[in-house]
């Protein structure tokens, strides 16, 4: 009759992965068969939402924490813990609203976790006074086993009672609204020869931003992390980046005017390019150093100014650029064709103007005097809705971009990943009207290539 | 080792059907790769133990669906449990990644938010336990056990329907 019973362990202990805690809790009590399956699970998430059976779908952070029972939450995941007698645990994933009172219990169940090989560690911990993430629970025994730490709302530095002792196999560290300490960030990345990626995200730093020294990490990212002086928050930035091994950087900061770096790999940059009034910012003469950078990703926050740049980025390959603009009244996108300018090797232009709006006052389209670009072969446009700024953009792009093969342009937009794609019918239909109109009725050269979405 | 000129494998069921299929999803079916990698000379015909025609079929129209990119589409909906779980063995014997998680995934569905006794119901799986036994386990996570979730009772009157 039990057909599914018949299943072999490793196969229903596979299934059992993919059920909540509390269907898998079920299961112990269908038959002696299934009272022990449930110890086969090695992935353990206890999310106070979904413990308490809330069905929002809502994120933790969102809701409003008044009506979450903590206390009947610790207790379940007590209970579960105190059950559980399984050998091997892979990943511990902690999210809730915890008081002061709680740290101890914390504690505990990272110690179960740690004594039963833990590799994961991820804690979301939204409480007032952030928990002090016990570094001391591992000891010379266990430390090899943790590979990836990630932190939310956590106080990050070296523990009191006792010598610290390194991960010898950390692979990842992302800490987010985190108060952390850089001397102890430092000493981790001299101490976890294997780190490949450290993310650094709304971090609280004692005094200035960490030192990255790594030989091994890979990629790295940081954003808006400050620190306190008299009540007041102050933005720090990196000053020194030396990882010989880093291909990728994600920095989404104020400034890297006074930034050292040494990363002869850097393949890909994705960064936020503050408002400046600079001729040449010194950040791009910085990235055009770099050796192996063939992607660069750029936002935006006003429009790219006419540069002259003395050095051109001659690895390049791709170049992404969002704008993130309030309004677009005196706004151009001519400041671009001298990026295109400085990139002789580049393949691909991707262009994204987020909430575009259609500007009161279209002004006359000129032509621009800039030598050829023999290379290009793609570029698009989104977010296009038939401004003045994009017509002479285009216009002005066929001329000179002789390999061209294909330039699209669309009026869909999108900011980032948690926001939707937006397009308004009506808007669309006149834009690309309008458009269409200006480009594809005059005489444009290279028009054939042109692509309307 | 010479290879085959030809595209197709041979597959031979348990029920003696012979499925001639494309190398490519040949190579999905880890065990069958297995034996065609062991053999010194061509194979002319691999038997498949646990496998039926049917299931055979119905790989084959997941194969297809994924390699057209839409392997979203593919359902077991129809299937009934011990369908279900012979389908997931058969898979499991072949070694087939995508598709093995797929219906491992369809029988993890079919037991969530669902009651205990709708799922022993449902899978016909017999309580062997003692009323103290019983009682034992569900102290040991209560809260386990109390909720909104869907009763035999409920489920039968849909049926009726």
């Amino acid at each position: 009759m039990d057909r599914i019973s018949e299943l072999p362990d490793e196969i229903l202990s596979y299934i059992l992965t993919m059920l909540s805690i509390k269907d898998l809790l079920k299961t112990s009590i269908l038959s002696k068969r299934w009272r022990k399956l449930w110890y086969l699970r090695r992935d353990l998430d206890f999310n106070i939402l979904h413990m308490l059976g809330s069905t929002s779908r809502k994120p933790l952070e969102e809701r409003g924490h008044l009506n979450i029972n903590m206390d009947e939450f610790v207790k379940r995941v007590d209970q579960f813990l105190n059950n559980f007698q399984g050998t091997k645990i892979d990943s511990f994933s902690l999210s809730f609203y915890s008081n002061d009172k709680h740290s101890n219990i914390i504690d505990q169940w990272i110690s179960f976790a740690i004594a039963r090989g833990v590799e994961t560690i991820n804690l979301l911990l939204l409480t007032y006074n952030r928990y002090k993430f016990a570094f001391d629970l591992f000891s010379e025994t266990n430390t090899s086993t943790l590979k990836h730490l990630r932190l939310e709302r956590c106080l990050v530095c070296h523990p009191t009672k006792c010598d610290y002792i390194p991960f010898k196999n950390l692979r990842s560290l992302s800490l987010y609204f985190s108060k952390v300490d850089e001397i102890f960030i430092e000493s981790l990345l001299t101490n976890c020869r294997w780190l490949e990626e450290l993310d650094l995200e709304f971090c609280e730093f004692r005094s200035s931003m960490p030192k990255i020294v790594s030989s091994s990490l890979s990629n790295l990212k940081v954003r808006k992390c400050y620190v306190v002086s008299g009540n007041m928050k102050k933005e720090i930035d990196l000053s020194s980046l030396d990882c010989l091994k880093l291909t990728s950087l994600e920095y989404h900061g104020y400034n890297l005017d006074t930034l050292n770096i040494n990363t002869p790999l850097l393949n890909i940059i994705y960064c936020t390019v503050p408002d400046c009034e600079d001729p040449i910012p010194k950040q791009y003469a910085l990235f055009a150093t770099l050796p192996k950078l063939e992607i660069m990703k750029l936002d935006f926050y006003s429009r790219v100014p006419i540069l002259k740049i003395t050095q051109p980025f001659k690895h390049l390959k791709q170049l992404d650029i969002t704008f993130y603009i309030e309004e677009y009244s005196e706004f151009d996108l001519l400041g671009i064709l001298t990026l295109l300018q400085a990139s002789p090797l580049l393949h691909k232009l991707s262009i994204m103007l987020t909430h575009p709006e259609i500007v009161g006052n279209q002004n006359v389209v000129k032509d621009v005097d800039i030598c050829s670009h023999d290379e290009v072969r793609v570029i698009e446009l989104r977010g296009c809705v038939g401004n003045w700024y994009e017509i002479e953009f285009v216009m002005n792009v066929l001329r000179y971009a002789h390999k061209l093969e294909r330039i699209v342009l669309s009026p869909y937009w999108r900011e980032c990943d948690s926001w939707d794609w937006k397009s308004d019918p009506v808007w669309f239909q006149n834009g690309r009207q309008r458009i269409s109109e200006k480009l594809l009725n005059e005489n444009v050269v290279g028009r054939e290539k042109l692509v309307l979405i | 080792m010479a290879s085959s000129s030809s595209n197709l494998i041979s597959l031979k069921t348990s029920d003696g059907t012979v499925f001639k299929v494309e190398r490519a999803l040949a190579k999905t079916m880890k065990t069958v790769q297995a034996i065609i990698e062991e053999a010194d000379a061509n194979i002319y015909m691999i038997p498949i133990h646990n496998v039926f025609s049917h299931h055979m079929d119905m790989i084959i129209d997941y194969y297809k669906l994924s390699v057209a990119g839409k392997s979203k589409e593919f359902s077991v909906e129809k299937l009934d449990n011990d369908e279900l779980k012979d389908f997931l063995l058969a898979v499991h014997y072949l070694n087939m990644e995508d598709l093995f998680e797929v219906l491992t995934q369809a029988v993890a569905d079919r037991l969530e938010k669902k009651s205990v006794g709708y799922v022993r119901k449902y899978f016909g799986i017999e309580n062997d336990f003692t009323p103290e036994e019983y009682a034992a386990i569900r102290k040991k996570n209560d809260w386990a056990f109390k909720g909104d979730d869907i009763e035999p009772e409920e489920d039968e009157e849909k049926q009726e329907e």
